[in-house]
């Protein structure tokens, strides 16, 4: 019969807490220094000649710009530092014996070890909050500054967790880290390079490549912990100062709830750990397929990722696809067996052990190579029903690639379109391409996005069967884009004339009647004169126009109106090279301070409203620089 | 006191100990020999639980003693490679065992410090000799009035003269408290003089344990010559040695003194000579008949 004791040794925690104790010091510091001491540079070093409103106004900001990114890999990286100071024993063999050899029980030496560790990583925290409190002084934003603290005390529950269970099926020091890292971006970074790899093979896919995660509202991002903890207690605030958080903070509450589970786990893992076992890479020999099968996943698929980035061309990669896949799974299965004998120690492979899983995996890859290659799934031709759409945005280079909503019947005409000249479009290795990108947003919350690039030609532009046609036709549309400046009032309009260039190479400026500028281009618009373009395609492309009698100027008018569309804002910086019709941008100097909208655009021989607007304004013909085409 | 019946431990497909059975009782000193690689560390490693044998069972004191911390207060272990906290020194190391062993003395503690003079208690112990880390865990486990002193390689790196007095405290705490002792050790010479039991391991499997006067007893060294051809003596069972120089011949045999003497009179040798074993060459004949014998080298 075996003796009642307790689970928790006195003696035990004491000493943990005595080993931990300079790296809580040094985690306390840097936790003070990324929390209060930044916050209080950041406000209240420049509070003495402020008015209260401003000093909210710097509070809101110091908390919206928090580094919360950076207190969570801060959090993380001391989790599995106090993990494995914490059992540093299951490393070492002889610590390993003389502790396993002394009257505790697993349990007790687990509930010890496991109990002070987090202790004093919460009670950094504890402290931080308290300082942080005490800093901000500001009941308006006591919650916002409990909830980051909230949020990483969770944080800190769960990435000790793991990092301790890591600890459990380890046997060398080196490893935990290596596989917590692992753990939390191998779904971001499998999900990231799937991503490429589709978008490289299958027509119409087009997925951005998120290895960090930007975007926070990708609920599937809490696959990757560590990315996603360290995006969601994301804030935002108004002009009053009000603070907003990221409304799927609640979801970290699962955390805690998984932390509970894994804890639990590791108990039991740690309850049947061998003791033999230290010193070797992991713990349990199916650990060994386990890990060697999700690295050489990951080096495989990283490979092929090497491969599609230098193969750009969707041209190349088609015709290489079969070698490719060749390639990579002669590679995947090498890989693996060189895993094995590397995490084995042993350079004896011929075993079923080994090759068994390394055949599976390789046919497994195989087999999922071939569904992305030959669009099993049926990706490249799926369109929505136009009963399932809720709305359709199209985003081009028209537009400086915003998206904007769209027709959804036009939607789906240019859509299929796109998919039955396939062929077609993937035959074709144009000089000038259109990216259109597709976005239907449907009735069950989900999303379908599909890229393509339309061969943009002279040619294609004169034949009103092709696909191009109906592109520049449909989607190349100033009204459609602009329209909601015919009914704002300008406030400026400046003419840039470039025959008169000063001592510093900057061209004439005239300001012109801002009203008059908008009322002479609306007209020349309507006459077909102007319209929305492609910038990449700068002047010296022009050549390829169908009317070869246009002229284009060097001189650009700007129209400037005052800002009402927040969604302009998203523009800034889509503005780039030489335009031959009309750019719509904005620009904002301080988000503070002043929002503008600006149209600017070049002109032409056949603007002949706005020449004529000109030469009433003083501004003669002659001085004009067109550049002739030939 | 200590008991293993059929344990067995693989590693990786490598059977360590294949059903080892051993039996040490309440104070005795129990020496545990066996050549390299014959699975001593790994069985006390049983002994100790710090391994969680595959199959059998081990007992101490009638109990399991796999998480079983209530047994473990009663044994004290030196292993042959020991440990201390980074930084720790002997005081610190003191506190420690004081917080965790039940009967850890701390005036014994004190008392026994006059047995180790060089050792500094405040010094940091990683800074210490191998030899005196062993002193300082001799002295620690002592403190600790174990029931039963669990030693591998116990006195490997102590000088003579602290050999001497280690083993003196040993055997005075068997004396006075008739703690049970179990050694496994190289120094065959050293642990004739101090157990009164013994175990040969081999390949994993305890292959003879006796009482030392026992096998001492039942295993004999005889001298003869015969004139003329030596006549057959295969009557006599468990030769464990046979060798001749000239026509002087040297057999090693187990079994009752009396009987193997009449067997050798009744072939009428020139002369015959019975001389007694060490613990050594019967070590080395036992093993020799377990494919480990002294092999002559010819370079």
């Amino acid at each position: 019969m075996k003796s009642k004791i307790s689970v928790f040794s006195l003696t035990l925690c004491k000493r943990n807490i005595k080993v931990n104790l300079m790296g809580t010091l040094v985690y306390l510091a840097m936790m003070i220094y990324v929390g209060p001491v930044s916050y209080y540079f950041q406000v209240r070093g420049q509070s003495a000649d402020i008015s209260s409103q401003e000093l909210t106004a710097l509070k809101r900001w110091a908390l919206v710009s928090w580094n919360m990114s950076g207190q969570m890999w801060l959090i993380a990286a001391f989790a599995v530092l106090t993990a494995l100071v914490s059992f540093y024993y299951l490393f070492d063999k002889r610590a390993n014996q003389m502790l396993h050899a002394m009257p505790f029980t697993r349990t007790q030496m687990f509930i010890t070890n496991y109990v002070s560790g987090l202790f004093m990583q919460l009670l950094v925290l504890f402290i931080s909050a308290g300082v942080m409190e005490a800093v901000v002084n500001d009941s308006m934003y006591a919650n916002a500054v409990m909830k980051i603290y909230g949020i990483s005390a969770i944080a800190t529950v769960f990435f000790y967790s793991l990092s301790v269970l890591l600890c459990m099926i380890c046997g060398v020091v080196y490893l935990p880290p290596v596989l917590f890292m692992v753990a939390n971006l191998l779904y971001v970074v499998y999900k990231g390079v799937f991503n490429m790899i589709a978008s490289a093979l299958i027509y119409g896919y087009n997925k951005e490549v998120t290895l960090y995660a930007s975007d926070y509202l990708d609920i599937s991002n809490a696959w990757s912990p560590l990315v996603y903890l360290s995006t969601v207690n994301y804030f935002n605030g108004d002009e009053q100062g009000k603070l907003y958080t990221f409304p799927m903070g609640y979801k970290v509450l699962w955390y805690l709830f998984f932390a509970v589970l894994l804890t639990v786990f590791t108990w039991f893992v740690y309850k049947r750990r061998p003791a033999e076992r230290c010193g070797d890479f992991l713990t349990k020999p199916w650990l060994n397929v386990a890990v060697s099968v999700i690295c050489t996943l990951g080096i495989s698929m990283g490979l092929m990722m090497a491969i599609l980035d230098v193969e750009v061309n969707k041209y190349v990669i088609r015709r290489m696809g079969i070698a490719n896949v060749c390639f990579v799974l002669m590679i995947t299965f090498l890989v693996y067996l060189l895993l094995s004998m590397i995490i084995g120690r042993s350079k004896d492979i011929m075993r079923k052990r080994i090759m068994i899983p390394a055949v599976v995996m390789t046919v497994v890859c195989c087999v999922g190579f071939a569904v992305i290659q030959v669009d099993a799934l049926g990706i490249s031709k799926k369109v929505p029903e136009k009963n399932e759409i809720k709305g359709c945005y199209i985003s081009t280079d028209f537009t400086g690639n915003k998206p904007l909503k769209n027709n959804v019947d036009e939607t789906l005409e240019i859509h299929k379109r796109m998919i039955k000249e396939q062929k077609n479009i993937e035959n074709q290795r144009p000089e000038i391409g259109v990216n259109i990108v597709i976005q239907y947003h449907l009735k069950n919350g989900k999303t379908l996005e599909r890229t393509y690039v339309v061969p943009y030609e002279a040619a294609e532009l004169e034949n009103p069967d092709s696909l191009t046609y109906l592109v520049d036709n449909k989607l190349n549309n100033f009204e459609k884009y602009c329209g909601h400046l015919y009914n704002r009032k300008p406030y400026e309009a400046i003419l840039h004339l470039s025959k008169f260039v000063d001592e510093n190479g900057n061209y004439k400026e005239v300001e012109l009647d801002a009203k008059g500028v908008k009322k002479a281009l609306i007209k020349d618009v309507k006459a077909g004169a102007l319209r929305m373009d492609y910038p990449e395609w700068g002047l010296e492309k022009t050549v390829n126009w169908p009317e070869k009698e246009r002229f284009c100027s060097e001189d650009y008018i700007e129209l400037k109106f005052a800002s009402i569309d927040t969604e302009a804002e998203e523009l800034y910086g889509n503005l780039s090279g030489y335009s031959t019709g009309i750019w719509n941008y904005s620009s904002e100097e301080d988000l503070n301070i002043k929002k503008e909208e600006v149209l600017q655009f070049y002109l032409n021989k056949k603007c002949k409203n706005l020449l004529k607007y000109l030469e009433q304004s003083g501004v003669k013909n002659s001085e004009i620089n067109y550049q002739v085409i030939q | 006191m200590i008991q293993a019946r059929n344990v067995v431990k693989t590693f990786d497909g490598f059977c360590a100990l294949k059903g080892t059975t051993l039996h040490v009782k309440k104070g005795c000193v129990y020496g545990l020999v066996g050549p390299n690689g014959a699975g001593k560390t790994t069985l006390i490693r049983h002994l100790t639980g710090v391994y969680k044998q595959d199959a059998g069972e081990v007992y101490i004191d009638g109990e399991p003693i796999w998480e079983n911390p209530a047994m473990k207060q009663k044994i004290a272990y030196i292993p042959d490679d020991v440990f201390y906290f980074q930084g720790a020194s002997t005081e610190d190391m003191c506190k420690f065992y004081r917080g965790i062993y039940k009967n850890f003395d701390i005036e014994l503690f004190h008392r026994l410090e006059e047995y180790f003079p060089k050792i500094d208690r405040k010094k940091k112990l990683r800074s210490l000799s191998k030899g005196m880390q062993k002193q300082v865990a001799f002295w620690l486990s002592i403190a600790c009035k174990p029931e039963i002193l669990i030693l591998d390689e116990p006195v490997d790196g102590l000088d003579p003269v602290m050999r001497k007095q280690v083993w003196s405290i040993l055997m005075k705490e068997v004396a006075d408290r008739n703690v049970t002792v179990l050694v496994s050790s190289h120094n065959l010479r050293e642990l004739e003089d101090v157990c009164d039991h013994v175990g040969i391991m081999s390949e994993g499997s305890i292959i003879l344990e006796r009482s030392l006067a026992d096998m001492q007893e039942n295993t004999i060294k005889i001298q003869m010559a015969f004139e003329g051809e030596v006549p057959d003596l295969s009557d006599i069972q468990d030769i464990l040695h046979m060798s001749h120089s000239g026509r002087v011949y040297t057999i090693i045999a187990r079994g009752n003194q009396a009987g193997i003497t009449a067997k050798i009179e009744a072939k009428k040798p020139l002369f015959y000579d019975l001389l007694s074993l060490t613990l050594e060459e019967i070590f080395i004949y036992e093993l020799g008949g377990a494919d480990y014998e002294v092999k002559d080298i010819c370079l």
